[in-house]
C-alpha cells in the first residue's frame, strides 16, 4: 500500500513537471493541453510517440528513431517548410554519450490549400526520421535510453502548439537479440517516402516575371509524368498557392513557378524538393539545389 | 438604355482597373498598396489619409495562439502604444471571415481591444479579406511598414523566433521596432522583408 502511494506521488510529480514543460511552447494552459507518460504525449488533436526500427542496439551499428505523430480526422501537422502559415516540428535530443543524431529526414509532404493560402504537411500519420548512431556502448549498460523535447504545431479550423517530453527506451545487444521492431514497417514506410538524392544538375532563370527551373529528364524517369511539384525548402523565393506548370517538350523537365515575396537575384540558389507522379500512380520525390542559369 | 450601357461599360472599366491594383504584389520600396476600410466604430480609414505618418498593418486573430503569444506578454500593446505616442498610424485588420476563428463585428473588436488593454489607432474590420488578400496577407500576425510617403518598407514577420512559446518574446529581435526605428532615423531597412509567421488567416472561401 505504501509503495502504491509513493508511486501514485511519484506519478503525480511526473506529470506535474510535465505539465511545466508543456506551458510554455503555447503560452496558455487550453491552448497546449496534452497528458503525459514517459513515452507518450497525447491529445485530443495529435497522439505523439517515439519509435524504432530495432529491437536491441549494438555498438557500431546505425538505425532509425521517428517521432511519430498521428493525427486525429482533420488535423495537419507541417513539413519542414510550413508553406504560408503554420510551423515544423522541433526535436531536440537528449542522448547518452554513445548516440549521435542525425537532423531530421521529412517525408515527402502533401499540398493543403486553404483558400487562397498554401500549407505543406501531412494528414492523419506521419513519422519524422532521424538516422542515430551508436558508438561505443557501456559495458554495463543493459539498454539506451533516448529521450527527446519536442514540439509541433497541429491545425484544422484553428492551430494548437503542442509538445512534450518523449522517452524511448532500447536494449542494448548485450541482452537482446538485434532484430527489427514491431515498428520496422511503419519506418520502412516513410522512409519510402523520403526524397532520394538531391539532384543537383537543376537550373532556374527569371523570365517574364517568372523563374523557370529546369531539370534534366534522365534525373528522373523515363515514364510519363502526370503530376509535378516544386516544394521550396524556404519561405520567400516561390509563391507556395501559385499553380506551376510543367513541360518536358524541351527534353528537360521545365516548371514555371510564381516569383514570392523575397527578391531573387542569380547569386541564390533554389533548393526545394520535387516530387513527381507518374502515369502509373507510383510516386517519387528527390531533394534539389538549383543554381541560376548562365547567361550569355 | 444606351446611357445605362455606356455607364454599365465605365464601370467594368473601372473594375478591372481596380483588379488589375489587386494583382499588384505589395513589393518592397513601392509605393503600398491603397486601400481604404472602415473601422470598429464604423469610421472610414484610407491609406492615403495617412500621408505624412509611418502606418503599421498588424494582422491578427485574437484565437491564434502566435497572436496569443504577442498579447499575453504584452509585447503587441507596448509596441502600439511606445509608436502610437511617437506619431506612427497602428491599423490592426481581422481579416476573418464570418463564422471562421478570430471573425469580429465591432462590439466584440471593441470589447478585445478594451479586454487586452490595446492600443492601436483603429482596428479595421475586413471579413471579406479584400484588404488581407491586396497585401497577400498570410498569416496572424502579419505586419507590414509603410512610410510617411506611402512607401512600402517592411512585411513579414513581427520577429525573429517563429514559436509560439511566450519565452521567446524578449529573445527576439522585433523587426517591426527595428524597421520603424532605422526608417526614421534615414536608414535603409536592414531586413525588409521576413518569413511572416503564425496561424494561416482565415479567409472566406
Amino acid at each position: 500500500m505504501r509503495v502504491t502511494i509513493e508511486r501514485f506521488i511519484e506519478r503525480a510529480l511526473v506529470a506535474a513537471i510535465a505539465i511545466a514543460t508543456v506551458i510554455p511552447m503555447g503560452g496558455l494552459a487550453d491552448a497546449v493541453a496534452s497528458e503525459i507518460d514517459s513515452s507518450v504525449v497525447a491529445t485530443d488533436r495529435a497522439r505523439v510517440t517515439l519509435i524504432s526500427d530495432q529491437t536491441a542496439i549494438r555498438a557500431g551499428s546505425a538505425f532509425w528513431v521517428g517521432l511519430r505523430i498521428e493525427l486525429a480526422p482533420g488535423w495537419h501537422t507541417y513539413w519542414r517548410n510550413p508553406g504560408d502559415a503554420g510551423n515544423p516540428a522541433k526535436i531536440d535530443w537528449d542522448l547518452p554519450q554513445s548516440l549521435v543524431a542525425g537532423t531530421i529526414r521529412w517525408p515527402r509532404p502533401e499540398r493543403i490549400p486553404s483558400g487562397p493560402l498554401m500549407s505543406f504537411g501531412y494528414h492523419d500519420s506521419v513519422v519524422l526520421l532521424t538516422r542515430m548512431s551508436a558508438f561505443e556502448l557501456p559495458p554495463s549498460a543493459d539498454t539506451v535510453e533516448i529521450r527527446a523535447r519536442a514540439s509541433w504545431l497541429v491545425c484544422a479550423e484553428i492551430c494548437v502548439p503542442e509538445g512534450g517530453d518523449l522517452a524511448l527506451v532500447i536494449p542494448t545487444s548485450a541482452v537482446a537479440v538485434a532484430g527489427k521492431a514491431e515498428a520496422a514497417g511503419e519506418i520502412e514506410n516513410f522512409r519510402m517516402r523520403l526524397p532520394g538524392p538531391t539532384l543537383t544538375e537543376g537550373a532556374f532563370r527569371i523570365t517574364g516575371g517568372r523563374i523557370e527551373l529546369s531539370i534534366p529528364t534522365r534525373s528522373t524517369s523515363s515514364a510519363r509524368l502526370e503530376d509535378v511539384w516544386f516544394f521550396p525548402g524556404e519561405y520567400g523565393l516561390v509563391e507556395h498557392a501559385a499553380p506551376q506548370t510543367w513541360t518536358t517538350d524541351t527534353g528537360n523537365l521545365d516548371i514555371a513557378l510564381t516569383p514570392g515575396e523575397f527578391p531573387i537575384s542569380p547569386n541564390d540558389v533554389l533548393e526545394g524538393l520535387l516530387a513527381v507522379r507518374y502515369e502509373d500512380g507510383s510516386e517519387a520525390s528527390w531533394d534539389i539545389t538549383a543554381t541560376a542559369m548562365p547567361t550569355n | 438604355m444606351r446611357f445605362l450601357s455606356s455607364t454599365l461599360v465605365l464601370i467594368a472599366a473601372g473594375l478591372l482597373v481596380a483588379n488589375a491594383a489587386v494583382g499588384a504584389k505589395p513589393t518592397v520600396g513601392q509605393p503600398a498598396p491603397e486601400f481604404s476600410g472602415t473601422d470598429s466604430n464604423g469610421i472610414e480609414h484610407s491609406l492615403a489619409q495617412y500621408r505624412g505618418k509611418f502606418v503599421v498593418l498588424e494582422w491578427t486573430n485574437d484565437g491564434c495562439p502566435y497572436v496569443g503569444k504577442h498579447y499575453g506578454t504584452g509585447n503587441m500593446q507596448a509596441l502600439q502604444k511606445k509608436y502610437g505616442d511617437q506619431g506612427v498610424v497602428w491599423l490592426s485588420i481581422i481579416s476573418s471571415a464570418p463564422g471562421r476563428q478570430g471573425y469580429a463585428d465591432g462590439a466584440r473588436a471593441n470589447k478585445l481591444t478594451q479586454d487586452r488593454e490595446a492600443a492601436p489607432s483603429a482596428v479595421l474590420l475586413d471579413p471579406d479579406g479584400i484588404i488581407g488578400q491586396l497585401y497577400g496577407a498570410k498569416t496572424t500576425p502579419h505586419m507590414f511598414v509603410i512610410d510617411s510617403e506611402g512607401t512600402l518598407l517592411y512585411m513579414g514577420g513581427i520577429d525573429s523566433i517563429p514559436t509560439a512559446n511566450w519565452d521567446d518574446v524578449p529573445k527576439a529581435e522585433n523587426y517591426v521596432s527595428a524597421a520603424l526605428d532605422e526608417a526614421r532615423a534615414g536608414i535603409p531597412v536592414s531586413k525588409a522583408v521576413t518569413r511572416p509567421y503564425g496561424c494561416s488567416v482565415k479567409y472566406g472561401s
